[in-house]
């Protein structure tokens, strides 16, 4: 990573009149190459497949923050860039994903999560089916629509609250993972947030509203999670 | 796991046809009046059975599963003809995913006989 005086001096350099086209096309090259562990920083998504393209769009997110960096403003570069970074990628998670979810169902998704919250807050239970199906104002059929939708998304948005929870690193917590030598590469990928989910879950045998409980998630941010997580772990003994 | 099926199915042995499994499995949980955590399970159990099942049928062979329900309960019984003249020790040969649907069934029975692989299970809501 490039020190802030040498990304001031870049950038004073090719603001100057005189700069060429290519002398600006290598500042900026520089400038970007020194940022990549930062766009890395900000990808909570390890899925292999778009990883690159994430990185692509974080790029983008430090080119517009070339062009707008303020050098009389008190703040360093890289703070500045980590905004038009999640920006990028936040807009990509919101509007570009993969995988598309039209406004309807996010809304009922919205509906059944907070039926969910309040079903479970009242009663400290979770609601069967047919309890949540009288909680909201939707049909059977928008409900199946929903959740296989929200099993289907595995892309977060950085607004997530999910995935700003203080997750120590449990790498070393849950070396029981070790043993599972076909899925190590894909385990290795995953969030210090994913491995704790899959350990509690999985060797810990909590249920998924335990883990969302201790973790202050919803149980289906939990159960998206998981979902994703097997998947890509599926993927990995699929691959061999 | 005597009850008549609510539903029966029977797919080429191939994975694009998991999606069409786990959908099911949901519709028939949701009979079941299962919770949205059990409703994932039993998907997610059904998934893990059919490729239980993959992982020891013929390839041009034929998958069987059938659902049923009781309330809180969604019951699979599923199997295909068999590749192997006996099983192999399973939590060796399935590792992660015996693990996995170990934990999220209450039940589980998987066992060959007359020449098929049977992955029977359940899961239940807990409230």
């Amino acid at each position: 990573m490039l020190s802030p005086g040498a990304v001031n001096a870049l950038i004073v350099e090719l603001r100057a009149p005189d700069v060429t086209e290519s002398r600006a096309d290598e500042i900026k090259s520089e400038i970007v190459a020194g940022h990549q562990g930062l766009i890395r920083h900000f990808i909570r998504l390890r899925d292999p497949q778009i990883y690159e393209d994430l990185v692509q769009i974080g790029t983008i997110g430090v080119l517009a923050a070339i062009d707008k960096f303020d050098l009389d403003r008190n703040v360093s570069f890289g703070t500045f860039a980590s905004e038009y970074i999640k920006g990028e990628l936040s807009h990509f998670y919101r509007d570009d994903g993969t995988i598309r979810i039209s406004r309807s169902v996010q809304s009922h998704l919205g509906q059944i999560r907070t039926a969910q919250d309040a079903f479970v807050t009242q009663n400290n239970a979770q609601p069967s089916f047919t309890e949540l199906e009288n909680c909201v104002n939707l049909n059977r059929g928008e409900i199946f629509n929903a959740l296989q939708a929200n099993y289907s998304t595995h892309c977060s948005s950085l607004s997530d609250p999910d995935l700003h929870i203080d997750v120590a690193d449990s790498r070393n917590e849950y070396d029981f993972i070790d043993e599972w030598e076909s899925v190590r590469p894909a385990i290795d990928l995953l969030t210090p947030l994913d491995r704790k989910i899959l350990g509690m879950r999985f060797i810990e045998q909590k249920k998924q509203g335990e883990i969302a409980n201790e973790l202050n998630m919803n149980q289906m941010a939990v159960s998206r999670r998981l979902t994703a997580i097997l998947e890509q772990l599926r993927h990995e003994v699929d691959a061999e | 796991m005597t009850k008549s099926p609510e539903i029966s199915l029977c797919v080429p042995n191939q994975a694009e046809y998991l999606r069409v499994i786990r959908q099911i499995a949901m519709v028939v949980g949701a009979k079941a009046d299962l919770t949205l955590e059990a409703l994932d399970e039993g998907q997610l159990a059904s998934d893990e059975a059919a490729n239980i099942l993959m992982k020891f049928a013929q390839p041009d062979d034929v998958l069987y599963f059938d659902w049923s329900v009781q309330p809180g309960s969604l019951h699979l019984r599923s199997r295909t003809r068999c590749l192997l003249p006996e099983l192999p020790d399973l939590p060796e040969t399935l590792e992660y995913a015996w693990v996995i649907i170990q934990a999220i069934t209450s039940e589980l029975d998987i066992f060959l006989k007359d020449g098929q692989v049977h992955v029977n299970l359940t899961v239940t809501s807990a409230r």
